[in-house]
């Protein structure tokens, strides 16, 4: 009886193939087992034989054609057989599904892989071939280790690891919208536009570690816990009034001169970082900016700050000294000309008073700033002047 | 024998010392098996096997006892029930020892110590002793009874040997521990007749088992007339003024005491290295037992520890199956078995037969699952056997179906877990129980049941017919 010869499944992930190159022609002789055309999936060869001895009466498919897996590709039938050709695509179509059942109609070999080789039919265990189907892992190639070498669920775990070793793992992905994208947008923004320079200095803070300490029972009888950073936004406000340049930004042709000092505060959040604004803090004693510093960071940690909130921006300070940072390059909140950022305080061996060996509190400042609007020395004497207040017991005592 | 050279040389001749000592000789290799006391070890002359005899007889007298139907006078002869057990195990040791010498095993009665990690010296059994060599050594010498704090007299406080040896029923005896052998005995003595208390320091008896099964089983065993106390600690034993067992239990109301004939402590266990002179070559013990890696061998290369004595369980078919693997390693092939996935027995009535994780601990594995039923009640072969107690219960992770986990309280689970264990091994699931056919009406339908129940297609039962 004349059959008809269609494009095997020779994997659970195949869905196509290519036909290579027909190695009979239409109306010649073929004999049982005979190749009569090589077609090509995921780069590998396999050759296609004939399934009886007879005449290949009908090529259905070009070379170059890419079709599914179970099109008919040509139909061999025993020489002097009398048939109508249309009536045997009609019922090879009718029986095409379903495929996976009936792979061994047509004997396929394999090449490269040399020679003819009865293809073997890989042994799984059902759970391995649910992962594989589910991860598209191929079964075959894949070492047996189960009862009579079935492949298990742990072959095929471990093969599909080997497989996604040293290519990326993508565990979830995050679409850009939102906060995350208004990040990435500014950032983009300070990076190609000011070119910036970062000053490093090194603080003594024991003086003013000291002047917190004294004074802590005094605030917290105001209700107020004063911190560190408080101090040091209101030492910057008072520095940033010294040194105006710095309090500034460029617009245009122009470079605007701040009057007032409005300090942001890079706060982590769990949508990302935001800079929430201390409005006015050069107007204000240092207990009122640790009250409504610490109302701010709260409101924009709870997600519950407004867009005036985050408005009018003269300079920014980041502290990444609880992380145990010791000094790191912030990117300037544009259109501000500087922003400071905040090493871990840290008690190390200094000296001091000429040549007395001392432990004490040390703290990185690392100012960045934009060198189109702000000179390395201003920026220097800006930070000199910081450094000046903090370490300075009666300088610190003006700040109350 | 003198100074005679093995390629094996196999300490103890229990499950794990023959099934390696077989196995060994079968691949070629030359192989000696010292045994110090019985072929057989623990599982045919002191554990499985007359238990199982005497469970047999235990059932078929309470039974016939109780029948509603048949009538006559039934009497106990437990002399005779106690000779069967012996005349049972006796051509199966026997049988053993054949199958040993056929296939050309040496086998020494007799202590082996050793020398260094390739010489012991045995102490015969006649007095003599001989210095055998090999290049391997597989030590199966098992587990002994560690009755702390109880001291074994074995009149009043009694071993499992001990119980196996009765020469006459007690009246009344009090079992400490509701594992596997404590329930076991349990029922054994209660079918006959004996008042049964089981005392469990814990919340559940077979604490191993998914606690849908040991709930399920305490509610049968109590049926049957054995008392259950659970928080109860025994902490020892006294004898009062009028020459009487006290047995003291703490329990969350207090302390209490009671008067029993006898107890029977089935103990915990220690591995059983006494005299084996492990600290001569530096093989690592823990907590009594030999201290082996995930292919057996121990911290001596060439040197491998087979069954209890290695700790990992206190089960035959473990050591079967591990004797099998230990030579399997040496003779150059990768362990073929999965010594993870062992099925649980309990010869209770109904029995109780379990393989792979429990419910809870599936949940507590972050697996998620999926659970089917099928309750006895609903299984007409169970009606038949008039046992319509008990559940078979399966647990199938949810995303690609397969069996995870199998706990039967059934007749004859013992037999039916195999299913559980073939299903395990190859990995099946849902879809291939479902597509075997079992024949109709047999107990393994509930296979079939509780694989069509995950989707609440069970044809026997409807799902709210589950508790």
């Amino acid at each position: 009886m004349a059959r008809a010869i269609t494009i095997p499944k020779l994997g659970l992930t195949m869905e196509k193939a290519t036909i290579v190159t027909w190695m009979k022609e239409e109306g010649g002789r073929v004999e049982k087992g005979e190749t009569i055309c090589i077609i090509e999936t995921d780069k590998i060869n396999f050759e296609i034989e004939s399934p009886e001895a007879g005449i290949l009466i009908k090529i259905l498919a070009k070379e170059g054609a890419v079709l599914p897996v179970g099109e008919i590709i040509a139909v061999v039938a025993k020489e002097g057989e009398t048939f109508d050709i249309d009536t045997v695509i009609k019922q090879a179509k009718e029986v095409k599904a379903p495929l996976e059942e009936r792979p061994s109609e047509i004997p396929i070999a394999i090449s490269p892989s040399g020679p003819r080789e009865e293809r073997r039919e890989t042994k799984a265990s059902p759970l391995a071939r649910r992962i594989a189907e589910e991860k598209r892992v191929d079964l075959e190639g894949i070492r047996g280790t189960g009862p009579g070498r079935s492949i298990t669920k742990e072959d095929v775990l471990r093969a599909f690891e080997e497989r996604t070793a040293g290519s990326l793992q993508i565990s979830k992905k995050i679409p850009l919208k939102g906060i995350r994208k208004a990040i990435a947008e500014r950032m983009i923004l300070s990076w190609h536009t000011a070119p910036r320079v970062t000053q490093v200095m090194e603080v003594d803070m024991t003086e003013a570690v000291r002047f917190r300490d004294e004074h802590r029972s005094n605030w917290e009888a105001q209700g107020v816990r004063v911190s560190l950073n408080d101090i040091l936004i209101k030492v910057m406000s008072q520095a940033l009034r010294e040194v105006p340049e710095i309090n500034s930004s460029m617009k245009g042709d122009e470079i605007e001169v701040y009057g007032n000092v409005n300090i942001g505060i890079a706060v982590a959040t769990e949508r990302g970082l935001i800079v929430p604004v201390l409005q006015n803090t050069h107007r204000k004693s240092l207990v009122e900016i640790a009250r409504e510093s610490s109302v701010l960071i709260q409101r924009t940690q709870d997600g519950k700050i407004g867009p005036d909130d985050l408005k009018f921006g003269t300079f920014t300070i980041t502290n990444l000294g609880a992380y145990g940072i010791d000094l790191f390059t912030p990117i300037i909140n544009q259109p501000e000309s500087a922003i400071l950022g905040v090493g871990k305080l840290d008690r190390k061996v200094k000296v001091i008073d000429g040549d007395k060996i001392a432990i004490r509190w040390v703290m990185n400042l690392c100012l960045v700033f934009d060198h189109r609007v702000i000179d390395g020395a201003s920026a220097a004497q800006f930070l000199s002047r910081a450094r000046e207040i903090l370490e300075n017991p009666n300088q610190l005592k003006e700040l109350l | 024998m003198e100074g005679k050279t093995f390629d094996l040389i196999v300490l103890g001749g229990g499950p794990g010392g023959y099934s390696s000592a077989l196995w060994a000789a079968m691949k070629g290799l030359k192989v000696c098996l010292i045994e110090k006391e019985k072929l057989g070890g623990t599982c045919l002359n002191w554990g499985c096997f007359p238990t199982k005899s005497l469970i047999r007889d235990s059932q078929l007298f309470s039974e016939l006892k109780s029948s509603e139907y048949l009538e006559g006078e039934i009497k106990l002869n437990f002399g005779k029930v106690m000779e069967r057990k012996d005349k049972v195990v006796a051509p199966l040791i026997k049988g053993i020892e054949t199958v040993l010498i056929n296939r050309g095993v040496a086998i020494i009665e007799g202590n082996g110590r050793l020398v260094d990690p390739k010489n012991l010296i045995i102490q015969k059994k006649d007095g003599t002793g001989v210095t055998i060599k090999a290049d391997r050594l597989i030590l199966a010498t098992g587990a002994k009874l560690d009755p702390s704090p109880f001291r074994i007299d074995g009149d009043k406080i009694l071993s499992s040997r001990d119980a196996l040896s009765l020469k006459a029923l007690p009246k009344s005896l009090a079992i400490v521990g509701c594992g596997r052998r404590g329930i076991e005995f349990g029922t054994i003595f209660r079918g006959f007749g004996c008042d049964v208390l089981l005392v469990e320091k814990g919340d559940r008896i077979l604490q191993k088992e998914d606690g849908e099964i040991s709930h399920r089983l305490r509610r049968i065993l109590t049926l049957q007339g054995i008392k259950i106390m659970l928080h109860a600690e025994a902490v020892g034993t006294k004898i009062s003024e009028e020459e009487n067992l006290i047995l003291n239990l703490e329990t969350r109301d207090g302390e209490k005491q009671i008067e029993v004939e006898k107890v029977l402590i089935p103990g915990k266990r220690l591995g059983d290295t006494e005299g084996l002179g492990l600290e001569y070559v530096g093989i690592e013990t823990k907590d009594g037992f030999i201290r082996v890696n995930t292919t057996l061998e121990t911290s001596v290369p060439g040197i491998f520890g087979v069954g209890d004595v290695n700790g990992k369980g206190f089960l035959a078919h473990k050591a079967l199956m591990e004797g099998i693997a230990s030579v399997d390693q040496f003779t150059g092939k990768s362990m073929k078995n999965d010594l993870r996935l062992l099925p649980r027995c309990t010869y209770t009535n109904p029995e109780v037969g379990s393989i792979g994780l429990t419910q809870r601990e599936a949940e507590e594995a972050g697996e998620e699952i999926e659970v089917g039923k099928f309750p006895m009640g609903a299984s007409g072969r169970a009606a038949t056997l008039g046992q319509g107690e008990g559940i078979l219960k399966i647990i199938f992770g949810k995303k690609y179906g397969e069996v995870l986990g199998v706990h039967i309280l059934a007749p004859q689970a013992t037999e039916l877990i195999a299913l559980g264990s073939l299903a395990m091994r190859n990995e099946m699931g849902i879809e291939e129980l479902k597509a075997a056919v079992y024949a109709h009406p047999t107990l393994s339908e509930a296979f079939f049941e509780a694989a069509l129940d995950v989707r609440g297609e069970a044809i026997h039962f409807l799902r709210s017919g589950v508790e």
